[in-house]
């Protein structure tokens, strides 16, 4: 082989490796996926978030009052750190007095539900997020784990179509189209020209008019930003495990096997007494070492078909521990609610059908 | 049947004609010029989620350097968005190593004549649900976020570089401790309508296995609260 001979195939070799990023990197994000999973995060993770500003309202005016725990001087402070930058913006700093508080918390506490409930969910998505960010950047002091979590779904709730199934809005809009219309068949919309083939489950009646059915046809679409939505919570959620287990490599207790014990001996987190774990000391070491491994291992096993159930079976294990256990139901339930990214469409649409039966298959 | 499987893979969605099967899923692919904006800004913000914990990773004690000049130029260049946007979390659950809690003890005073308060937060007894227990024991965490001891470690006084380091680290922690433990006080003299008041942080040493397994120490048992030794005087005892 020539030299000449040599560049060239390794021009061709470079440029045919580059593309095949390119078209990896395009199908990973940009392939159109359906809007199941992403429509049960938002019904669970809204319902966290409603739940979780309801806590604040039992005792409102001492987070967010004029006299607050962390006063707008001190909160300024702890945004970034000693010498933020102040870029954490927040709407609550500039209301003090009880009604203008009260009445903000009540508009934040509808737009969750109706997040969750999936009403108007393309704008109060946004406003949840919008909300959401104004009280993580005003309660900074007494925010953990929950609040990254609840700022990290409700972000990526707004990028994809969450309300497209599961909702009062889908719900209304099938209630719209089922009402007969005078189209004539194969009159459809410019939307529905790029119908396509997929599962053979419907949510359609079969014995409602082809023109009726053809309408319906938009109500579930197989989206490109539902997928887009979906990779960054299963990306994020990645990075977040990744530190997670390497920040862990750095103690000493995680490799001796005890840190297990000092999470769950630790009194002002522990919700069960599990003492008892003292007595078998190779057990406390096994889950150390298995968190551990988990944990810096998630963000390449979770995707392989073979090793996901045991990642995903693991994270609900240990988050499930975590809301039993050590006192944050909360934060446990949202790491699991958070994990439901890497749950396919059709299986959570397989599992709402188990939960509730459509009203075809109960009809 | 349903799987486990990745998010449902569909080839770049071309338009197809209509089917019997049509009533479930439509697609729609984006442009290529809607990709590349799209993946611009998916970079980006991947790149920020990902550099706010790798800088705190990579940033080792507070008082001992300033951590890696990569991450620290990177976390300068993304730090408005990270900021704005709630991701500068390092995601260290439990790490490096489970610790001790950290609690504060509170002493009232009032001028009507009520008799002096003393309390310690958080309180299980009192804070509930369980949630805002917790957000109360993160505020107590929170003052011994970046904590620098006020005796500097033995054998820094040889190195003038690390010393002047540790000495501003200390510098911070203080300004940060004061202006928290001032706002937290003045919290909680309003709402008590106290005359004045005094705060001290708390430390809960963890029990061992043994001391659990052997002696039957109880988890919170009186001897494994330690007031910190800056503020034990305000409480009227000694510092160790």
């Amino acid at each position: 082989m020539t030299l000449g001979e040599a560049t060239r195939r390794s021009a061709v070799a470079t440029r045919d490796w580059l593309a095949a990023i390119v078209d990896g990197w395009d199908r990973f994000w940009f392939t159109a996926a359906e809007p199941h999973s992403l429509a049960a995060i938002r019904i669970l993770g809204g319902a966290m978030l409603f739940y979780t500003h309801l806590v604040w309202a039992l005792d409102l005016e001492a987070f967010l009052g004029k006299h607050s725990w962390v006063s707008r001087d001190a909160n300024q402070l702890l945004s970034g750190g000693p010498g933020g930058g102040g870029y954490a913006w927040s709407y609550l700093w500039y209301l003090e007095s009880p009604a203008a508080l009260w009445t903000v918390h009540i508009a934040a506490m509808i737009v969750f539900a109706a997040l969750t409930v999936g009403l108007f969910t393309r704008v109060s998505a946004v406003l949840a997020w919008i909300a959401t960010l104004a009280y993580c950047h005003r309660l900074q002091g007494a925010l953990f784990g929950l609040d990254q979590v609840n700022a990290m779904l409700a972000m990526y709730l707004m990028v994809g179509p969450a309300g497209a199934v599961y909702s009062v809005d889908a719900w209304w809009r099938g209630r719209r189209r089922l009402r007969p219309t005078h189209q004539p068949a194969g009159a459809a919309s410019a939307h529905d020209a790029s119908v396509r083939p997929t599962i053979a489950s419907s949510s359609v009646s079969s014995n409602v008019s082809s023109s009726v059915s053809a309408n319906v046809s938009a109500s579930v679409s197989a989206n490109v930003s539902a997928n887009v939505a979906i990779r960054l919570i299963q990306v994020h959620l990645c990075v977040v495990y990744l530190f997670g287990g390497i920040s862990k490599l750095k103690g000493t207790s995680w490799w001796d096997g005890s840190a297990v014990w000092f999470s769950v001996a630790n009194y002002e987190y522990q919700s069960l007494d599990m003492t008892w774990l003292a007595h078998w000391p190779w057990l406390i070491a096994l889950l150390s070492h298995a968190t551990v491994f988990w944990e810096t291992f998630y963000p390449v096993l979770v995707w392989p078909r073979l090793t996901r159930p045991v990642m995903l079976a693991m994270a609900i294990a240990v988050h499930g521990g975590i809301a039993l256990f050590l006192g944050m139901p909360t934060f446990g339930l949202a790491m699991i609610i958070a994990n439901l990214a890497f749950l396919s469409p059709g299986l959570v649409e397989a599992a709402v059908g188990l939960v509730a039966p459509r009203r075809e298959r109960a009809g | 049947m349903a799987s486990l499987g990745p998010v449902v893979p569909m080839a770049p969605a071309a338009p197809v004609a209509p089917t019997a099967f049509s009533a479930q899923v439509t697609t729609r692919a984006w442009s290529r010029r809607a990709r590349v904006v799209a993946s611009l800004l998916i970079a980006v913000h991947i790149a920020a989620v990902f550099i706010a914990p790798f800088t705190f990773a990579s940033t080792p004690a507070p008082g001992v350097s300033d951590g890696s000049p990569a991450a620290l130029a990177a976390m300068r260049w993304f730090h408005p968005y990270i900021e704005a946007m709630f991701l500068q979390h390092g995601y260290a659950f439990f790490a490096p190593d489970p610790g001790p809690s950290h609690l504060f003890r509170v002493k009232l005073e009032f001028a009507d004549g009520r008799p002096a308060e003393e309390w310690r937060f958080p309180d299980l007894q009192r804070h509930r649900p369980r949630l805002l227990y917790h957000r109360h024991f993160m505020l107590s965490e929170r003052l011994w976020v970046g904590h620098v001891p006020s005796v500097a470690p033995p054998g820094l006084s040889e190195n003038i570089e690390e010393l002047m380091q540790w000495r501003r680290s200390r510098e911070s922690y203080e300004t940060y401790y004061h202006t928290l433990r001032d706002s937290y006080l003045q919290h909680l003299i309003h709402r008590r309508g106290a005359a004045k008041g005094v705060l001290a942080r708390v430390e809960h040493r963890l029990a061992g296995v043994d001391e659990i397994r052997e002696r039957r120490r109880r988890l919170n048992a009186p001897e494994s609260y330690a007031i910190h030794p800056d503020d034990a005087r305000l409480f009227g005892e000694a510092a160790p």
